[in-house]
């Protein structure tokens, strides 16, 4: 599987940009894609965004792993991770993933597998909910 | 030895990076022991974190894993990316 991340302290774009599907070429049926948004309140107080931290290098070293071990449970062609740090605004994204798969079940398995996975296991951390 | 601090662990100490200066190798738990003493700021976080070796998780997260003199090693808190 082909694999792409990204850490960023800049604003992820919307829509987040993606290579152009190869015409003729093209073996992927499926693309499944997430963005985790930064709500606007953190355990029910109104807050104006969260600040991120991370411990790059073996973040993106654990990112690269858990992809390739979920690829050989669900293969797929494909991932591209790009998380933020730093501060983030509500209503800004966090992290955007895009899973390209032959079928949609890989896809969906993979991106889902990640992110429970990413929860636990990658060095990022949000430090702070700045309140309103 | 180089001990990298993230999240609550910088925040509790006010500084990301500790030195502890070792010849031999060490445990976990000796490690432990000279934050205990050291920086006994740190001790609650013992049960929840993780302790990472040059950008690695330690396989070993037992006290009797051991690290060298010359890691890079990092107390990793509870993550929560996403």
């Amino acid at each position: 599987m082909e694999i792409s991340l990204t850490l960023t302290a800049e604003k992820l774009p919307r829509p987040f940009p993606l290579p152009e599907f190869p015409g003729e070429e093209c073996t992927s049926g499926a693309l499944a894609e997430f963005t985790g948004i930064v709500r606007a309140e953190e355990g029910g107080v109104p807050i104006r965004g969260l600040q991120y931290e991370l411990y790059e290098p073996m973040a993106l070293r654990e990112m690269n792993r858990i992809l390739e071990e979920l690829a050989l449970l669900h293969p797929c062609q494909r991932a591209i991770v790009c998380h933020r740090y730093g501060f983030i605004p509500v209503g800004e994204a966090a992290i955007y993933i895009a899973v390209f798969a032959r079928h949609r079940r890989e896809a969906f398995a993979l991106l889902s597998g990640f992110m429970d996975r990413l929860k636990s296991e990658v060095p990022i951390w949000k430090v702070e909910a700045l309140p309103c | 030895m180089k001990i990298l601090l993230f999240a609550q662990a910088r925040k509790l100490l006010s500084r990301d990076t500790l030195d502890w200066e070792i010849e031999t190798p060490q445990s976990v738990n000796s490690l432990w022991e000279w934050l205990q003493s050291e920086h006994p700021a740190l001790l609650p976080l013992r049960a929840s974190s993780r302790i990472a070796c040059n950008e690695s998780y330690l396989q070993d997260q037992s006290g009797e894993g051991m690290l060298q003199p010359n890691d890079v090693v990092a107390i990793i808190p509870p993550v929560s990316g996403g």
